[in-house]
């Protein structure tokens, strides 16, 4: 089986096409991880430039009241992952900085993709897009025409004389498939692993080298049960080419359109807008804001035991905005929440179409494993969202206590805003990556498993 | 005659009626999609406007008011309040044909307000899951310039390799044509078919779903041309490579290596090559800048009211005494805040649009290096979904919205109430472009058209070479290799 697997390789390497094509696949690897490891290079240390910029710009802002430096606020940049060198994913569709300010939760904004010209609809290029694109196209190709070849060119006889049983003449083709999977796989794998910061990201690189691995795999399995079934190898490539255009190029984007057909989210006008009419007349829409401003002064007024605000020992001000703003947090909690649950059930719908492409269940798991995914920048958006409303609490705390009713002109300065530390959004752990994708590995694993056992069964009636 | 005897046989050898089913729904599909994100554009266009209604009630009647002749209302006469609340709305232009091509529509939101407060920022994006968008949307441009080749590439690759394969070639030789002139007459059929199946199924879906009006036909028409031209490109170069004598894999795996090469290698590195000439500033930049400046000149505003009357052409001394109150000069203060903003931030923006739109020029222009990239130029142009077309859009806006912060600002240092005139030329109907534009479609469709009577020509001139002796590829060198 193995010097079958062998005698393939070095028919393989003596074939011009093949080593043209794995020497072009090559260099397109290289030309993409070269250019991708640039570019998270430049932006984590642009990135770090920025967040001292922006500490600096905090901390300096002088004596000012409380309530402008909230509305000044600062920037929460969502963090390049060291493996988006490998799979940038959604990072060109998705803005890296969100604004943090006073009464307002904002979303990613300014994606780069938004810039970009047209040419962008038609491809991009990173090391994940050649592996889940160009890679299945020549392992298909070149699976497909081994094994039609063998009958068309009336090899399979003899070949069928040297091998054992058209078993091992099939496993041998396959396992040389998968040598030249694992050749293209490897350095996009090793790369990884020297660019991983941490044991979990070093683990991660390992599991998308096997993602992609056995992604590639279950091709060059399919591309063996086309190549058995063909009459000759021009049809069997024709074939392989509609299966490839289909599983690669059409069914991801159908499970587009399915998933925002199921799951349509809210326009950006709208999403805006039932945010302010739920902070402005309650959420419930029966607990408008000026009624709870009434009801919060009975109660303070209450508390402290006197008649009139003026008489407060607190800034009631400072009292109503953080009241509205813990009103304004629930209402985006609820808003976002629904976004989120939104963006989690399309990602569940795209996941189905893994039935019929492996793309659509590979796409989303190196997404995750890269630290690219959506899940990771929803993680962040709370994360914070949680910085930015304990900094406008801080605010609020030292502008009540700090001041009283009325006092616009009261101006803190340093020690506040030291009170407000950096935002920390700690990693996923890849154990809940794993998790979450859980289904995806599965849907992954049984591509292989089922076009191999395929090929193996087909080889049983594979005679000249 | 002749022609119908080839269609024939088109039709019986190269599984030309499948592949023309084939087509005929993915086009149908492309279309019934393109309908429904249409359909939700068009409901989010009318709920934005259902929820300005309220605010702009009574603005409306005075309008009306002062088209009948009538004073402007009371409430609609103060520039200074009407100042902090000016901004310009708009809808882009709207155009049914939109859904062939989503392009930069898709990412922006239907409506747009052009505001002071929004110059810092960029325009906002529309609420989209990423993770869709990176793998790409199902439209009809989609369609004819990704998969329309590989219709193309199935139908045509084989059209002498399978007659020669097949043992055919001395007949097709022995007939009094040339047998190319032949196969020729048979590619054509295959572009015929396939793009007739193509528009066809376009045009009965969008009548299916009430969308068809006489006034689309000539989008819809130079959309099928479109297709047609993409299926004349990739067929010309199927025969071009047929012309080599090689057998059907080879042909086969030329022309899909073509593909990857004109329909993703060339615009990708378009697309990257682009970018790094004309790199985007940063946007969080522009709203630190602007988050800076605006603090910075909040405090200092009285010193910036020279600016109000530079801007404006006029001198101080132009004001009567009588106007120059304490009210005015502090009306005139927050006028040069605002004018002072703009002045530091407006650069800033303004580089950032106009890198924007040198980006897509240039993008535009390196259309000419693929086919793809020049029939989605086109189809974008018919569909008015070209970044171009964004860009002027937004740029409309913003000018209308700085020609009404002028009139605005004249009438507060004048100290004056606001006129008839100045409604009128604040709210005049924005003059936006078409949506579909055939003259910005020309282009591209030149240069795709360039490249069918390049390959055209090369199908046609080329001499063809007959078929390589099979032992150079075939399973002779196999078995003596095995």
């Amino acid at each position: 089986m193995f010097s079958i697997a062998l005698h393939e390789l070095r028919l393989s390497w003596r074939d011009g096409r093949i080593v043209a094509s794995l020497v072009g696949l090559a260099l397109l690897l290289a030309a993409a991880l070269w250019t991708h490891a640039g570019r998270t290079s430049r932006e984590r240390t642009e990135q770090a430039r920025l967040a001292a910029e922006l500490r600096e710009e905090w901390l300096g802002q002088g004596e000012v009241n409380p309530h402008s430096a909230a509305h000044f606020g600062t920037f929460a940049q969502r963090p390049v992952a060291a493996l988006a060198a490998l799979d940038p994913g959604v990072d060109a569709h998705l803005g890296r900085t969100l604004r943090l300010e006073a009464h307002v939760q904002h979303d990613f904004n300014y994606r780069p993709a938004g810039d970009e010209g047209a040419a962008r609809a038609l491809g991009a290029l990173s090391p994940a897009l050649v592996l889940q694109l160009f890679a299945p196209l020549l392992l298909l190709l070149w699976s497909a025409s081994s094994f039609a070849s063998e009958r068309e060119h009336g090899t399979l006889g003899l070949a069928l004389f040297s091998a054992r049983s058209a078993l091992q003449l099939a496993a041998g083709k396959l396992i040389a498939g998968l040598v030249l999977a694992a050749l293209l796989v490897a350095p996009f794998a090793l790369l990884g692993v020297a660019l991983a910061a941490n044991a979990d990201e070093r683990a991660a690189a390992l599991l998308m080298g096997g993602s992609y691995f056995t992604y590639l795999a279950a091709f060059t399995s399919l591309g063996a049960v086309l190549g058995m079934l063909a009459r000759d190898s021009s049809r069997a490539l024709l074939f392989a080419l509609v299966l490839w255009a289909a599983s690669c190029v059409l069914v991801p984007r159908l499970a587009v359109e399915a998933a925002d057909a199921a799951h349509p989210l809210a326009s950006r006008a709208e999403f805006e807008h039932a945010v302010d009419t739920a902070a402005r007349e309650g959420i419930d829409g029966h607990n408008p804001r000026d009624e709870r401003r009434k009801q919060l002064e009975q109660e303070v007024l209450a508390r402290y035991q006197v008649a009139d605000l003026a008489a407060l020992p607190v800034n009631f001000d400072g009292l109503v905005m953080q009241a509205d703003e813990d009103y304004r947090a629930k209402v985006y909690e609820q808003r976002y929440g629904e976004l989120f649950g939104s963006l989690a059930a399309q990602a569940q719908v795209a996941a189905r179409f893994a039935l019929v492409s492996p793309l659509a269940a590979l796409r989303p798991l190196s997404m995750a494993l890269a630290g690219t995914g959506v899940e990771r920048a929803v993680e962040f958006a709370r994360a914070a969202e949680g910085y930015r409303l304990g900094m406008v609490r801080t605010l609020n705390d030292a502008m009540t206590y700090g001041s009283k009713t009325g006092d616009w002109d009261w101006k803190a300065g340093l020690e506040t805003w030291s009170k407000v530390g950096e935002l920390e959004c700690a990693p996923t752990e890849l154990a809940t990556t794993l998790r979450t994708q859980l289904a995806n590995l599965v849907a992954l694993a049984l591509w292989p498993l089922l076009a191999g056992v395929a090929a193996l069964v087909l080889s049983r009636r594979w005679t000249p | 005659m002749s022609w119908l005897a080839e269609l024939r046989i088109v039709l019986r050898e190269q599984a030309l009626a499948p592949a023309a089913l084939a087509l005929a729904a993915l086009s149908a599909f492309a279309t019934w999609n393109g309908e429904r994100w249409l359909d939700e554009r068009e409901r989010v266009h009318s709920a934005v406007e259902a929820q300005r209604a309220p605010s702009e009630k009574h603005i409306l009647e005075g309008l009306a008011a002062i088209e009948r002749g009538e004073p402007v209302p009371e409430h609609m006469r103060e520039a200074e309040s009407m100042w902090w609340r000016f901004e310009v709305f708009g809808a882009e232009p709207r155009d049914a044909f939109a859904l062939t091509a989503l392009g930069a529509r898709d990412l922006a939101p239907p409506t747009v307000e052009a505001s002071d407060r929004r110059m810092g920022d960029a325009p906002p994006d529309e609420q989209r899951n990423p993770a869709l968008l990176a793998s790409g949307r199902f439209d009809l441009a989609f369609l004819v310039t990704l998969l329309l080749p590989w219709f193309a590439i199935a139908l045509a690759h084989r059209l002498a390799a399978g007659e020669r394969e097949s043992g055919r070639w001395p007949l097709l030789e022995s007939n009094a044509r040339s047998p190319w002139r032949v196969l020729a007459q048979r590619a054509v059929w295959i572009v015929a078919v396939l793009a007739l199946s193509a528009g066809g199924s376009v045009a009965l879906t969008l009548a299916a779903l009430g969308r068809f009006e006489l006034a689309l036909a000539p989008q819809w028409l130079a959309w099928t041309a479109t297709s047609a031209t993409v299926l004349g490109v990739w067929c010309a170069l199927a025969l071009s490579i047929e012309r080599l004598g090689r057998s059907a894999t080879f042909n086969l795996g030329v022309l899909g290596s073509a593909w990857v090469v004109l329909c993703w290698a060339a615009p990708v590195a378009v697309s990257e090559w682009v970018a790094r000439r004309h790199p985007v500033d940063s946007r969080t930049e522009l709203a630190r800048l602007a988050r800076k400046e605006t603090y910075a000149i909040w405090d200092e505003r009285a010193k910036y009211t020279s600016g109000v009357f530079d801007a404006l052409g006029m001198r101080e001394a132009d004001v009567p005494a009588e106007v120059r109150t304490d009210d005015w000069k502090h009306n005139l203060e927050n006028l040069a805040y605002s004018f002072e903003a703009v002045r530091r931030i407006g650069p800033a923006a303004e580089r950032i649009a106009q890198q924007r739109r040198e980006r897509a020029q240039l993008e535009r222009a390196l259309s000419v290096l693929s086919p793809a990239l020049a029939a989605q130029q086109v189809l974008l142009a018919l569909a008015g979904s070209a970044p171009l077309e964004r860009i002027a859009f937004e740029d409309t806006l913003q000018e209308r919205h700085e020609l009404g912060r002028r009139r605005l600002a004249l009438a507060v240092v004048q100290g004056r109430g606001l006129a008839p005139d100045d409604w009128k030329a604040m709210r005049a109907p924005l003059e936006l472009r078409e949506g579909t534009h055939f003259a910005s479609a020309a282009g591209p469709a030149g240069v795709l058209a360039l490249w069918l009577i390049a390959l055209a020509s090369a199908a046609a001139l080329a001499r063809p070479r007959g078929a390589r002796n099979a032992s150079e590829t075939g399973p002779e060198r196999r078995v003596a290799a095995a």
